[in-house]
């Protein structure tokens, strides 16, 4: 019986991430959210970095007047020539309960996409490896998903002094790993710090 | 408080850089700290601290300082602070200590890139400063810490030494302090000029406005007391004294030479009392100060000096003449050396109060005519124990308050006190030098000193002067110039294995315990009292 909890199946993918194809429009995951994808005792995780919609290469897309859920119901044939698409950078895995912020081998393709439960995602956020990753990925939009990842790492460990010093921590590493880009800082932190107030 | 080192140099100090989470504010100029290196412990002083940054631009930034999230994360990271720590003893850690050799050596290398450094510990203090005994004694306690700190008093019997400090900084407490220790330990004796009779009955607190004890009523039999003032000791009820008396004949030219501010001389009359010491040899004062006004012409063109100037120094003996405790020889009934010198050899120690006299005229005349005297009998005891190999003489210390006045550049090397620091511990007698100016002390007696305590200093002059001849003096001259107003002092030189700051003992009742002081004026506890019999009469074991 097949696990139908998942959210995406991977239908691209490199050594460092992949491209997903959403299986509901509804469960699209938000950029910096996290991810898992389980091979066998292995999961190995992820973090969006981008979501994209398309439609029948051969017509232009055109504006219909209403919102998608009516145009879907009114229209049904529309959802299978809508596709939508999520990507994914590759984090780390975790064997046993055990997170490594490296990986050894990679997700194959079809291989099913879920959201990280919030143990998961607690667990990954011990160890601020992860971070290296997104400050140093190409071709994403490192500000934004930084900013996400952090505030939803401040919402689980508590919105209180717990979560602040797991922030100033976090803030410290991605200072560093930025070779002291107070700039990147000053704008990612913008970002967590309207969400935090 | 924890950091790593991030930089360094045996001759400039390393650079700490603070761990995350600690403040800097946590640590001040004179902490003791340790830079764990692999096989040595680096027992350093902090020496200063500033703020520094990954990125230079990052200093400028503070437009987000009100920002706390942001001030917190680049704070530590992108702008840190720094510690410069001077390293001052390296300890080799004890699985690398190789038998035969000692743990403790001067610094010859540098701890390691990323060394971990924490506060000293009590142990890491004892390993280099010992454990308080009475020869190793307790001057007190390092900055933030609670632990004694000690000074070893083999050593600083060995040299003259030096106790300085604007005025009211603690200058005599510590000098108190220091001397009761010397008591104690019997290394030496001393003999004490106290100029303001702060030493020897009993003292005042200038803070507290209360009086505090002297080193007779904690000493008593061991201590004695002569004065220039018998009136004044009676009325201060100081429980036995020797009054001191000056005949004419024991002051010397050299004696009034000193006096020059005080007596206004003018520049013949050291010619004009040359000649009149060929004349009259010791009884030139008597003979001056006798003179008749109407043959001072005749006496004048016989010594060869002129007249004037011989009208002028008689003029200015004038105020010899009129010191109470000067008197002609006829009229003084003890020497006050012979007496002096009995007490010291009898292993006692001298105080010298001064009385109502308490005017540098007094003073300096007195304790340059006693010094010069002791120090001639001294010389011949130490010819004596050089002939006889089981005799020995113990040190004597000569404490010498305003001594500016006796060791200025301009008459230092033709004074007694200038001599003494000079030939160092030749002849069993060293200095014990107190003084606000060290400045105005000769640059080369400065550097003779063997260990300097040094309270709050304000003028820049006086502070180099304090450094003199002392390596690292760069370092420590940043201490010297952060000391509190009062109660904390920088122990440097012979008597100390490296530079300390500490705040010194309290001279108070817990003092007078630790000294071995017992009040019989209070009735002791049942407790006390049943302890003290069973001591008087122990019971016979059966």
């Amino acid at each position: 019986m097949s696990d139908t909890t998942y959210i995406g199946e991977i239908i691209e993918n490199t050594d460092s991430d992949f491209i997903a194809m959403a299986k509901d429009y509804h469960q699209l995951p938000s950029v910096g959210s996290f991810l898992k994808i389980t091979l066998g005792l292995t999961n190995i995780y992820a973090v969006t970095t981008s979501l994209a919609a398309g439609g029948d290469d051969n017509r232009m897309m055109m504006a219909m007047g209403m919102p998608l859920d009516e145009l879907v119901t009114k229209q049904p044939q529309i959802a299978d020539v809508l596709t939508f698409q999520f990507t994914g950078v590759l984090i780390g895995f975790s064997e046993t309960g055990v997170y490594k912020g490296y990986l050894t081998n990679q997700p194959i393709l079809h291989s099913f996409v879920k959201r990280c439960n919030e143990a998961e995602i607690l667990l990954i956020a011990q160890d601020m490896n992860f971070l290296n990753t997104l400050v140093h990925a190409k071709d994403i939009n490192n500000i934004e998903i930084l900013a996400a990842v952090l505030r939803t790492l401040y919402c689980l460990k508590g919105e209180g002094p717990v979560g602040y010093d797991y922030l100033v921590c976090a803030g410290k590493k991605i200072l560093s790993l930025s070779g002291y880009d107070r700039g990147l800082i000053n704008s990612v932190f913008a970002k967590v710090d309207s969400q935090r107030r | 408080m924890r950091g790593k080192v991030i930089k360094g140099s045996l001759s400039g100090g390393f650079e700490v850089k603070l761990n995350d989470g600690e403040y800097i504010e946590d640590v001040n100029v004179g902490n003791f700290v340790i830079a764990e290196g692999q096989k040595h412990k680096f027992f350093s002083l902090v020496v200063d601290a500033k703020i520094d940054s990954a990125d230079s631009q990052a200093l400028l930034d503070t437009d987000k300082e009100n920002d706390s999230l942001i001030r917190d994360i680049i704070n530590g990271s992108a702008v840190f602070e720094i510690l410069s720590i001077a390293p001052m003893l390296m300890i080799a850690k004890e699985e690398e200590a190789k038998p035969g050799e000692k743990r403790i050596k001067q610094v010859k290398t540098i701890a390691p890139h990323c060394s971990e450094v924490r506060f000293a510990e009590e142990g890491d203090i004892f390993d280099v400063f010992g454990m308080p005994s009475d020869i190793n004694f307790e001057i007190g306690t390092p900055i933030d810490m609670d632990i004694p700190i000690c000074l070893n008093l083999n050593k600083f019997v060995e040299r003259s030494n030096g106790i300085f400090g604007k005025s009211g900084t603690g200058k005599s407490f510590s000098t108190r302090v220091i001397l009761a220790g010397i008591i104690k330990s019997r290394l030496a004796t001393n003999l004490i000029f106290d100029m303001h009779n702060e030493y020897g009955w009993e003292g005042t607190d200038e803070g507290q406005d209360r009086s505090c004890k002297g080193l007779k009523q904690l000493f008593n039999a061991d201590v004695e007391i002569f004065t220039l003032d018998g009136a004044s000791a009676r009325e201060r009820k100081v429980a036995r004294f020797t009054e001191v008396e000056i005949p004419y004949s024991q002051i010397a030219a050299s004696d009034i030479l000193m006096l020059g501010k005080e007596l206004n001389l003018t520049p013949t009359a050291e010619e004009v009392m040359i000649a009149l010491e060929k004349k009259y040899k010791e009884r030139w004062l008597h003979e001056i100060l006798n003179m008749d006004p109407l043959e001072m012409e005749d006496i004048a063109q016989e010594i060869g000096v002129n007249s004037k100037s011989l009208n002028a120094l008689y003029s200015r003996l004038q105020k010899i003449e009129r010191l109470p405790f000067v008197k002609e020889d006829g009229r003084v009934d003890r020497d006050a050396v012979d007496e002096i010198m009995k007490h010291l050899q009898e292993s006692k120690n001298v105080v010298v109060e001064f009385g109502t006299n308490q005017n540098l005229l007094s003073y300096i005349l007195v304790a340059n005519i006693l010094t010069r005297r002791i120090h001639a009998r001294y010389t011949k005891l130490t010819e004596k124990a050089l002939a006889q190999k089981n005799f020995k003489v113990k040190p004597l210390i000569i404490t010498v308050e305003e001594a500016h006045r006796f060791l200025d550049p301009s008459i230092a090397r033709n004074t007694i006190f200038g001599t003494i620091a000079r030939e160092m511990r030749k002849n069993k007698v060293t200095l014990l030098v107190v003084d606000q100016r060290p400045s105005k002390i000769d640059d080369e007696i400065i550097s003779q000193l063997g260990t300097r305590l040094t309270l709050k200093l304000n003028d820049d002059a006086d502070i180099s002067s304090v450094l003199t001849g002392v390596s690292k003096a760069k370092t420590l001259r940043n201490i010297l110039d952060n000391l509190e107003e009062k109660q904390q002092a920088l122990c440097l030189g012979y008597a100390a294995p490296m530079p300390f700051v500490f705040t010194p003992r309290l001279y108070n009742e817990a003092f007078y315990r630790d000294i071995g002081y017992q009040d019989f004026t209070v009735a002791p506890d049942h407790a006390g009292f049943a302890a003290l019999i069973s001591d008087l009469m122990p019971e016979d074991d059966e």
